[in-house]
């Protein structure tokens, strides 16, 4: 077993350590060119000089050999498609299959930093291609990819329309307004924590991106804060609640965790959250509203009970 | 427009148009819109509108975008500039982006974000007084600025630099809390984040490694200071005493750096073989340094009255934080990928500190002081294999599971510093499976579905035993016309099973949807964008009910419905001159759960070509909130945009 566990690693170490090869242009002579490509598609190769893969064309890239043929680094070898005007003889990247089409993109897109959560992201879980979000050929010349905070918008609400939706509640960050993007929080390419979620100052919350007030670390911590992040309390896309809370009332939400009334067994913890004293008196006004003097409730830098 | 940094953006979008374009030629392209806008007499909650909406009266540059690119050889081959909200709105932002192909990319990015809050709440002691400000407020801005320099992207050794701020400003009231009362006080605060970081991408056709070193330095000197005396909101007596403050100055002086480090990498040795890995780690530590300085006649221990009091606190606080993933991908056969990968997390927060207390009543003066500290420890793990087969390419089916596990240790609530740790654990299993349908180009259809079984979670909000499903699907029924739908739901239960059997948290989250896309002849003339979204959520738990100050049920509900539409009119085509365009549409949210709303936010748009480049238009909107639990916190604005909009 052991002798088959090294004979294991050694082969897959050296598996890893292949660099592997350029993806080299085969010197078959089934290639139509880009010049023979505008004969027809005029307007999508004079709009395709806008667009940064046009680099390829020019050979400003380190794959040279494309150099006058970047239509064909997608589209596969068009000269027989050239010859007979016939779609089927040609790659079409949106009527792939996904992975088929990813593979087109990942022939030089695979290693860059962008893709390094791909693997665990949403989309490519759930099978969601790179044109589905690039249009390489699409009405935005200068960049594949929307840059304007609206456009993100649109096209995350065009298959996320519920989510986006829920921006239109009171209390919502300001999506809408073009202020924050879907893509300051959540990387579509994919992320290691759930949901796509972008991690801030390399190993904190994405939401500590902007409010860097609440990064501590404090001397005081509140837990869920630190256990289960900000969405233990707040609803980060909007609430009818202020301050994006969960609750209609901030003593509804503390109050889930802090009434366990029962005792703890020593050998069988339940949950986290003790009682609130005796003299809180929740009939009275004073005490309904816990943030009123528990102000610095995402941890103190100075009092156990976060009251300064 | 008062700002010049507006007349300076305008300017170089002028002077951009005065460059000329050559005809035939695609170097320069943008838009910019401007205008004025006016707003109505509000009637209802000033506050809550500064609250939720905030926009004001006054010029405005509402939205502007450029790019371009130079006709000959250059320093550089793309400009993307784009920003708006300028002229006094509370989020204004602007982002601009140069790049010179494979030798450099710099990007910018500026954004002013106001927090205004300032929410008459329920539980105000002193609202049938008239007084609104006895609670938390603030009127405040973040700025955020980021700047990023990657030399050489795209090639072999690709280095990178950057720097980020996230600042905020402003003022509040705070209530400063003393025994037995609170007073509102004015704040001021003051915070400051400042990240660099550095690093180095290498990219090979099969691997890509990129090694990141940062670090943070962040400030926060907050204060909270008396304008005069209050009695807070206290409004009886104690033993006979009325408490108050006569003057009170509190201040914090905090200082916080972080080191970080970051390693990913992401890997295809073969073709049939996928790996990516990330580390993480970073040491922010805090000093603080607190003093307050009261007086007034003060509530001290059982029966001692005090007529003042001063404090200092130094204390420190650090929490290194590790985290590392690793996922690997088999592929061997087109139909069948294997997918396994790992996550652990992992920090500790060491605290300490010393509190120095000086009690002052009348002549006579007592030092107290107490040394603590406090302790956070945590530990998380996952591990998940998933198998995605694909018996055609036109649809992939899903199956896994997912172990998660961990522990933490807290500090016990309670009274004092001095706090009992208590333990917590988490242990879960996740069934995983999935379903992915793309029959052609024109359908496609996802589906997502958890099972979890949680012997133990953290608290008992937490996710615990869970079913979450998530459905989704888009059809382009013609070129011109697209729906799509989706279907959310998250149900999760927690029962105590050790202790008292009622104890219980269950929770149901249910929100489905539909749009609609439609184009008639490529939307020349006529597109019509629409969604409806419906929002349910139940959540029952035993909590300490508030009449009886013992355990009782509670419910809370939400059931929102949520409408977005626009319209949009071109009776001539969009190229018609001095013929009127109309967009109509706006959204709508109405509520009736447990904090019973509705939002409405229409809007109609006139606009009027006049010339290639040129549009004149008119904007009404409305803001209408109205809660009917909290009729104070209700508002109701109307206004009216009238502008300029360029397009190159």
């Amino acid at each position: 077993m052991r002798r088959v566990f090294r004979c294991g690693s050694l082969i897959f170490l050296g598996v890893l350590a292949w660099a592997g090869q350029n993806p080299r242009v085969s010197s078959e002579p089934a290639w139509a060119g880009t010049e023979s490509c505008g004969t027809c598609h005029a307007d999508l190769v004079r709009g395709f000089q806008l667009n940064p893969h046009w680099a390829i064309e020019v050979g400003h890239t380190r794959w040279p050999s494309w150099k006058g043929k970047v239509c064909e680094a997608c589209h596969g070898p068009g000269a027989k498609h050239a010859e007979s005007a016939d779609p089927a003889a040609i790659k079409h990247p949106g009527k792939l299959a996904v992975s088929e089409a990813d593979g087109l993109c990942f022939t030089c897109h695979r290693g860059q930093p962008t893709q390094a959560g791909r693997l665990h992201g949403s989309h490519a879980r759930n099978q969601v291609s790179c044109v589905a979000c690039h249009s390489i050929h699409g009405a935005r010349p200068h960049s594949p990819a929307p840059r304007r905070a609206a456009d993100i918008t649109a096209q995350c609400a065009s298959c996320h329309a519920g989510v986006v939706a829920e921006f239109a509640r009171p209390h919502a960050h300001r999506l809408r307004e073009g202020a924050i993007r879907c893509v300051d929080c959540h990387n579509p390419h994919g992320e290691f924590l759930p949901k796509d979620q972008r991690l801030a100052g390399a190993n904190e919350p994405g939401c500590l991106r902007c409010h860097g007030d609440k990064r501590g670390p404090f001397v005081f911590e509140h837990a869920p804060v630190r256990l289960e992040g900000c969405s233990a309390c707040h609803e980060p896309h909007g609430s009818v609640n202020p301050r994006m809370l969960t609750r209609a009332e901030v003593r509804l939400l503390c109050l889930q965790c802090h009434a366990t009334v029962a005792t703890r067994q020593a050998t069988s913890p339940a949950a986290l959250g003790g009682v609130p004293p005796a003299f809180h008196d929740l009939r009275s006004a004073r005490f309904r509203n816990c943030t009123l003097c528990h102000q610095k409730i995402h941890g103190s830098q100075v009092s156990a009970d976060f009251l300064r | 427009m008062k700002r010049p940094i507006e007349i300076s953006l305008v300017a170089v979008w002028v002077m951009a148009l005065a460059f000329g374009q050559q005809p035939g030629e695609q170097q320069l392209s943008g838009s910019a819109e401007a205008g004025y806008r006016w707003t109505t007499n509000l009637a209802g909650s000033h506050y809550t509108y500064r609250s939720v909406v905030d926009l004001g009266e006054g010029p405005k540059l509402l939205d502007f975008d450029l790019a371009a690119r130079p006709t000959g050889r250059s320093w550089w081959d793309r400009l993307l500039v784009s920003g708006g909200s300028w002229g006094g709105d509370p989020y204004n932002h602007a982002r601009g982006e140069l790049e010179r192909f494979q030798c450099y990319r710099f990007l910018v990015d500026y954004r002013n974000l106001t927090y205004f809050n300032f929410l008459p709440s329920f539980a105000n002691p002193q609202l049938a007084g008239g007084l609104e400000s006895s609670q938390r407020t603030f009127d405040s801005d973040r700025r955020l600025v980021g700047i990023e320099l990657e030399l050489l992207p795209g090639k072999r050794v690709s280095p990178y630099l950057g720097y980020r701020r996230d600042a905020g400003r402003g003022y509040g009231i705070t209530p400063f809390v003393e025994n037995g009362n609170e007073y509102p006080f004015r704040t001021r605060l003051w915070d400051q984040t400042d990240e660099y970081r550095g690093g180095v991408q290498f990219n090979w056709p099969r691997w890509n490694l990129t090694l990141e070193q940062g670090g943070t330095a962040f400030k926060d000197d907050q204060s909270v200071y008396s304008t005069g005396p209050s009695l807070g909101n206290r409004t009886t007596p104690l033993l006979g005493n009325l408490l108050r403050l006569d003057a009170l100055n509190q201040a914090y002086r905090v200082r916080g750096r972080s080191l970080f480090s970051r390693a990913t990498l992401s890997a295809a040795p073969a073709e049939w073989l996928d790996v990516t890995a990330r580390f993480l780690f970073s040491q922010p530590r805090s000093e603080v340094e607190h003093r307050f300085d009261e007086g007034g006649l003060l509530y001290w221990g059982a029966t001692r009255f005090l007529t003042g009091r001063a404090g200092f606190t130094s204390a420190e606080a650090k929490m290194p934080r590790t985290s590392g993933t690793a996922t690997v991908e088999l592929h061997p056969w087109r139909w069948l990928r294997l997918r396994e990968s790992w996550w652990t997390y992992q920090f500790h927060s060491a605290t300490s500190g010393l509190w120095v207390e000086t009690l002052i009543e009348a002549s006579l003066r007592q030092e107290l002081r107490i040394a603590a500290s406090d302790r956070l420890v945590y530990r998380s793990n996952q591990q998940q294999l998933e198998v995605l087969v694909s018996p055609r390419p036109w649809w992939t089916i899903r199956g896994g599971h997912r172990y998660e596990w961990g522990d933490a240790t807290v500090r016990g609530g309670t009274l004092g510093i001095l706090g009992n740790p208590e333990l917590g654990e988490l242990k879960r299993h996740v069934a995983l499976a999935g379903l992915h349908v793309r029959p052609n180009a024109r359908w496609r259809t996802s589906l997502d579905y958890e099972v979890a079984d949680t012997e133990r979670s953290y608290f008992r909000t937490s996710l615990h035993d869970y079913h979450r499903l998530r459905i989704q699907t888009q059809w382009e029924v013609t070129s011109n016309l697209r729906v799509g739908g989706g279907f959310r739901l998250l149900d999760n239960q927690k029962r105590s099973r050790e202790l008292v059997p009622d104890l219980a948290f269950d929770q149901r989250f249910q929100a489905s949807f539909a749009s609609v896309e439609w184009r008639p002849q490529g939307g020349e003339r006529l597109s019509l964008i629409a969604d409806y979204s419906r929002i349910a959520v139940r959540v029952d738990t035993t909590l300490i009910r508030t009449e009886q100050l013992a355990p009782g049920g509670y419910r809370h509900r939400e059931n929102g419905h949520l409408a977005t539409a626009l319209v949009d009119c071109k009776p001539m085509g969009p190229e018609a001159r001095g013929v009127p365009q109309l967009q109509l549409g706006g959204s709508l949210y109405v509520d009736s759960g447990s904090r019973p709303a509705n939002y409405y936010q229409p809007v109609l748009r006139l606009i009027l070509p006049v010339h290639r480049s040129v549009a004149g238009f008119a904007e009404w909107r409305y803001y209408g909130l109205g809660q009917a639990f909290y009729e104070l916190e209700s508002f109701r604005i109307h206004h009216v945009l009238a502008g300029l909009r360029l397009n190159l």
